[in-house]
Order: C-alpha cells, then sequence, then structure tokens
C-alpha cells in the first residue's frame, strides 16, 4: 500500500526545501549551485523510485512535482554538464522530464517475477529514504563541503577540524561542525549497509533487490562519493584528522589507542558500504 | 433510565460501526518539524503522543506506524483502537539541548493540543472536529522516554505541591505510558572521544577499537553523568510512583532480543514485557505487516 503520510513528509521536509535551495543559489557560487543541482536531484529520484516501487502514491507524487519541472529540468542540465552524477542518472532524467509520462513504469510492471517475490520493496525503500533524509539533515554540511569546496576553502575548513573544539550544545544552525558530521557520515553508511539487508531481503530473489539498491546509489551515492579522486582524498585526510584527535583525547586520559586501528575499521566499513550500494560488482557482493 | 441506557448502547454499536469504516487518519503538519494524523473520526476518544530518541526523527523512528494505523488487514480491534485515536509525531533536535529543555518543549507542544484539541491544529474549514479527548497514551523511544518520564515527573511534582496554586494542566498524569527500548539516561557526550563513543559504538567495524576507550576518564565520566542523570529520575519516579495513583507514573516497557545499546531494565513498578525475539534497539518500535505488536504494546501495554 503505498504511503501518502511519507511522502509528504519526504515533500516538506526535503523535496521543497531543495527546490528552494535550488532557486536561491541561482544568485550564489558555482559550487552552491552544483551542490543545489545535486540534492534537488536527488529528492527527485527519491521520489520517481518511491513510485516505481510504489512506496509513494502516484497521484500525490505528481501534484506534488508538477509545480516543479523546470526547477528540477535546469538542476538537471546542470547536474549533467557537471558530471555530478554517475551511470547515466541524469541522461535518463533528461529523457522522463521531456516524455509526456510523468513516471517510468514500475518496477513490477518492468520485471514482474522478481518483484512478486519481493513484497517488502516498498517498505524497504522507506526506510532507506528516511535514513538518507536523516542523515542529509544531519552532515552538518559534510556532503557539500568534500564534494564542492574549493582547494583553498578545503584547505581552511580541515585546519579547522585539527583544532575544532567539541562544543556540548550547538548554538545555532549556522555553526556547522564538520568533525560531528563525518561521524554521522560513518553512522549512515553502516545503517544505510545494514538495512540492505534486513525484513527478508536476504531472501528475495536478487535481482529484484540488486535493482533497488542500485537505484539508490545512483541517487544517493553522490553524498559518500566513494568513487570520486577528490571526495576520496579528501575522506580519507579527515578520518586521519578525527583518529589523530580521537587519540590525543584519550593519551591525555592515560590510554592508548592503537595507531591505524580506526582507520582500519573505517576502511572495511567503506568497503561494506560500497558493496550495499552497488559500487562493486553485484555478483561479488552477493 | 432505561432509555439512557439504550441510547448509550447504540451510541456504543455506531462508533464501533463507524471504526470498521473510518476513513484513514489525516496528516497534518505541524510546528517545528512536529506533525499529526488526525483520525477520520470526528471525536476520536484519545491522543497518542510518539518521542523518538537521540539522533531520531518523528517519521524514521515511528516508521511505519504512520501507515499501519490504517491497516486493513490488521485485526478489527487493533484496528477500531488506532481509528479512534489523533497521534502526534514530537520533533526536538536531541543533539542541540539538555533533556531538561527538550521536556519543556514536550510539555509545551502537549498542553497545546491535549486535553483539548484546538481548531487550529486541524484545517480552519473543519471547526466541528475541536473536542476534549477522553483518554492519553504516551510513547517513547530510547532518549524519548526519558524525556517523557522527566515530564510527566515534572507535572507529578507540581501536582504533589499542594500548598502551591497549580498552573499548568496535569491531566497527562492520568495518561498511559509504553516505553520501547528506554535508555534511561541522558546523552551528554565528553569531548570528541565520548562523542565517537556515543555514535560509533553499534558499528561492528569500530566498536573494538573504540572499547579499548572505556578506560579513559572521559568515557567514565561521561557514563557517570548519565547515570547521576538516570539516578535521580528513577529515585524521584519510584517514590511518587509508590505514593501517589497517577497511571502515567508507571510504564510498560519492551526491549527487543538484540538490545545493543542500553541495558534491559525497569522502573520498580513498571511492567516489562518479555524481549522481542530479533529485535534491536532500532528495530523494536518499528511495526510492519508481519511485526503488528509495536502497535498492540501501545494499545494494551504488557500482554499485548
Amino acid at each position: 500500500m503505498p504511503n501518502a503520510s511519507l511522502l509528504i513528509e519526504y515533500s516538506r521536509v526535503a523535496f521543497r526545501p531543495a527546490v528552494a535551495g535550488w532557486e536561491k543559489a541561482q544568485s550564489s557560487s558555482e559550487a552552491k549551485q552544483r551542490f543545489a543541482a545535486a540534492s534537488l536531484i536527488e529528492s527527485y529520484g527519491w521520489i520517481i523510485v518511491g513510485v516505481q516501487v510504489t512506496a509513494f502514491p502516484a497521484d500525490l507524487a505528481r501534484q506534488v512535482m508538477i509545480p516543479h519541472v523546470q526547477s528540477i529540468a535546469a538542476a538537471n542540465v546542470l547536474a549533467e554538464r557537471e558530471s555530478l552524477f554517475q551511470s547515466g542518472l541524469t541522461a535518463q532524467n533528461r529523457v522522463q522530464l521531456r516524455s509526456e509520462e510523468t513516471f517510468p513504469p514500475s518496477f513490477a510492471a518492468i520485471y514482474p517475477s522478481e518483484f512478486a517475490e519481493f513484497p517488502e520493496a516498498p517498505s524497504l525503500f522507506s526506510q532507506w529514504c528516511l535514513e538518507s533524509l536523516a542523515f542529509a539533515q544531519s552532515d552538518g554540511g559534510f556532503a557539500e563541503t568534500l564534494n564542492f569546496a574549493l582547494d583553498q576553502e578545503w584547505e581552511v575548513v580541515l585546519g579547522r577540524l585539527r583544532d575544532e573544539p567539541f562544543l556540548l550544545e550547538v548554538a545555532t544552525d549556522s555553526e556547522r561542525s564538520l568533525f560531528e558530521g563525518y561521524l554521522r557520515a560513518l553512522l549512515h553508511m553502516n545503517r544505510m549497509a545494514d538495512l540492505m539487508g534486513v525484513d527478508g531481503a536476504r531472501t528475495a530473489s536478487w535481482p529484484a533487490r540488486a535493482l533497488m539498491r542500485v537505484s539508490v546509489g545512483d541517487i544517493h551515492g553522490w553524498r559518500l562519493n566513494l568513487t570520486s579522486g577528490l571526495f576520496e582524498t579528501r575522506f580519507d585526510s579527515v578520518t586521519e584528522a578525527v583518529e589523530a584527535r580521537l587519540r590525543a583525547e584519550a593519551t591525555a586520559d592515560a590510554v592508548e589507542l592503537e595507531k591505524n586501528g580506526f582507520i582500519r575499521g573505517v576502511r572495511e566499513l567503506r568497503l561494506r558500504y560500497a558493496e550495499a550500494l552497488g559500487y562493486l560488482s553485484i555478483e561479488a557482493s552477493d | 433510565m432505561a432509555l439512557a441506557r439504550s441510547a448509550r448502547i447504540g451510541t456504543i454499536r455506531v462508533r464501533a460501526n463507524v471504526c470498521l469504516m473510518a476513513p484513514p487518519h489525516e496528516h497534518i503538519s505541524l510546528e517545528g518539524g512536529c506533525f499529526a494524523l488526525i483520525s477520520g473520526l470526528p471525536s476520536p476518544r484519545r491522543a497518542v503522543f510518539f518521542v523518538h530518541g537521540w539522533g531520531g526523527s518523528p517519521s524514521a523512528t515511528w516508521h511505519r506506524f504512520q501507515e499501519l494505523v490504517d491497516d486493513e488487514e490488521g485485526r478489527d480491534d487493533v484496528r477500531g483502537w488506532w481509528q479512534d485515536a489523533d497521534l502526534y509525531f514530537f520533533s526536538y533536535e536531541s543533539r542541540r539541548f539538555s533533556i531538561s529543555e527538550h521536556t519543556e518543549r514536550f510539555l509545551r507542544f502537549l498542553d497545546h493540543v491535549f486535553p483539548i484539541r484546538p481548531i487550529s491544529v486541524l484545517r480552519a474549514s473543519d471547526p466541528t472536529r475541536s473536542h476534549r479527548y477522553g483518554e492519553l497514551c504516551l510513547v517513547g523511544h530510547s532518549l524519548g522516554a526519558v524525556v517523557l518520564r522527566e515530564g510527566i515527573l515534572d507535572r507529578a511534582a507540581l501536582a504533589a505541591a499542594t500548598a502551591r496554586p497549580i498552573t499548568k494542566s496535569t491531566d497527562l498524569l492520568n495518561g498511559q505510558l509504553r516505553l520501547f527500548a528506554p535508555a534511561m539516561h541522558g546523552a551528554k557526550p565528553s569531548g570528541w572521544l565520548g562523542l565517537a563513543y556515543h555514535l560509533l559504538r553499534e558499528i561492528r567495524e569500530i566498536k573494538p577499537w573504540l572499547e579499548a576507550a572505556r578506560e579513559s576518564q572521559t568515557i567514565i565520566r561521561q557514563l557517570h553523568s548519565e547515570s547521576d542523570k538516570l539516578k535521580r529520575l528513577r529515585d524521584d519516579t519510584e517514590k511518587l510512583a509508590a505514593t501517589t495513583s497517577h497511571s502515567a507514573l508507571v510504564a510498560d516497557v519492551l526491549y527487543g532480543e538484540e538490545e545493543h545499546i542500553g541495558e534491559r531494565d525497569k522502573f520498580r513498578l513498571d511492567r516489562i514485557e518479555l524481549p522481542m525475539p530479533g529485535r534491536d534497539h532500532a528495530s523494536v518500535c518499528k511495526p510492519d505487516k508481519g511485526y503488528r505488536e509495536p502497535l498492540q504494546f501501545v494499545m494494551r501495554g504488557k500482554h499485548a
């Protein structure tokens, strides 16, 4: 049964703010525009996939999207030009946005036998969607900074992270913490990887599950884009800085934490996350 | 007298029939990220408040409650109970403020819509749906349980201070309290190490490395701080629960068998249900088509 309540919440918390963010970014820097475009295309993608797996009601989704089709199309042009997404997502969007049909056919219509054996698909999708939303709202600018900050800005941010004081209560929204954003990114990677294997997904036929998780990887993977050289390099730098800070705090308490132990754990977590989102070959991960 | 009884029975019958055919709940966005699912019935009997935990959200923590309360495949008695309820999903920024501040925010939210649901919560075009609730159910997950218990304690203390005028509603004291995986401690990380410990200790690749940090004074201070908070809350609640009849001071508690965040425990008079097999800290409060126990637990408490 499609979940209208979830779609309404998703629209309120993610889609409409993404549209507003895109419109606001038109008078901002190129980096801001790229981030706004990626955010909007991701939101659009969640709605499309949500309808395809029948997690979202199509009629309501159409009402949510139609007033903003021009903004979506414009964001898609920028995303395609800048190659913000991989695997041809923006090209598919371009075709879809020009089509008379608002949504592609449902997964069940394209792959009837696979999805007939996968009744939990809408429920799983909803959990992935909510987790991605929770991360986007709590990452403290982590995805934006690591993906889009200019080199000069990045050096400043990384330097600040090495000295960032711990504040128990963050006073305002503008006071973003990259340190906390990084910790929440790890938490998100863990949760997404775990969610890919719950509620019967392990026993479902893999083509349906693989199709869904690769679809989700296509629209959401840009936030923690571990296949991008720039993002990966910066992610590694943050990981090293965070381990150094954590070890220093422990050392001050006369506790010795194993050197590179945290870095090694993060590397293993990255692998599990990448497998879950289908970055590696599907055959290898199943 | 006979006529009155007959009419009353008739009303009950009508209500039961209406429950089976009631339209689904209506989603209403409220301030601060909170939202409500308003019953399709004109005068729902009860209000149910949901309070998420650390890092949770009103949508994600209670995932599928919103949908399954109207599920036609559910049992009639369960569906009837939920259709006779307005659902309020409270949102708060667990990272940014103290538990006392979360509690104050929650109590203001609750006082705004309970016991009398104001017209302003609903669509302006439908003023007939303003009315007084007859029942209250408070549902908390993890840190949300602490927020609820603090709120109940706050109002119980007001009610007990008989020499002082009572200026705030104490209606919530007659509510039912249902707690999923209550983490009866505050979240007050000490330093980056404390925050990392708090956030990352559930990640299996990092957990072994962090476990070594348990020996650090930073973590020990943090755990002590949490324990002090818990102790005060526990002592005061147990004392009042033993000397007053307020139903909200005694909770029904449910953990998952695979609870990995908090210690499975209860206050002295609480009723603890057997742990749910296959459920952990996060999943114990998320019903699905094959796991409807959370809906029944909220409805009936222990022995659901």
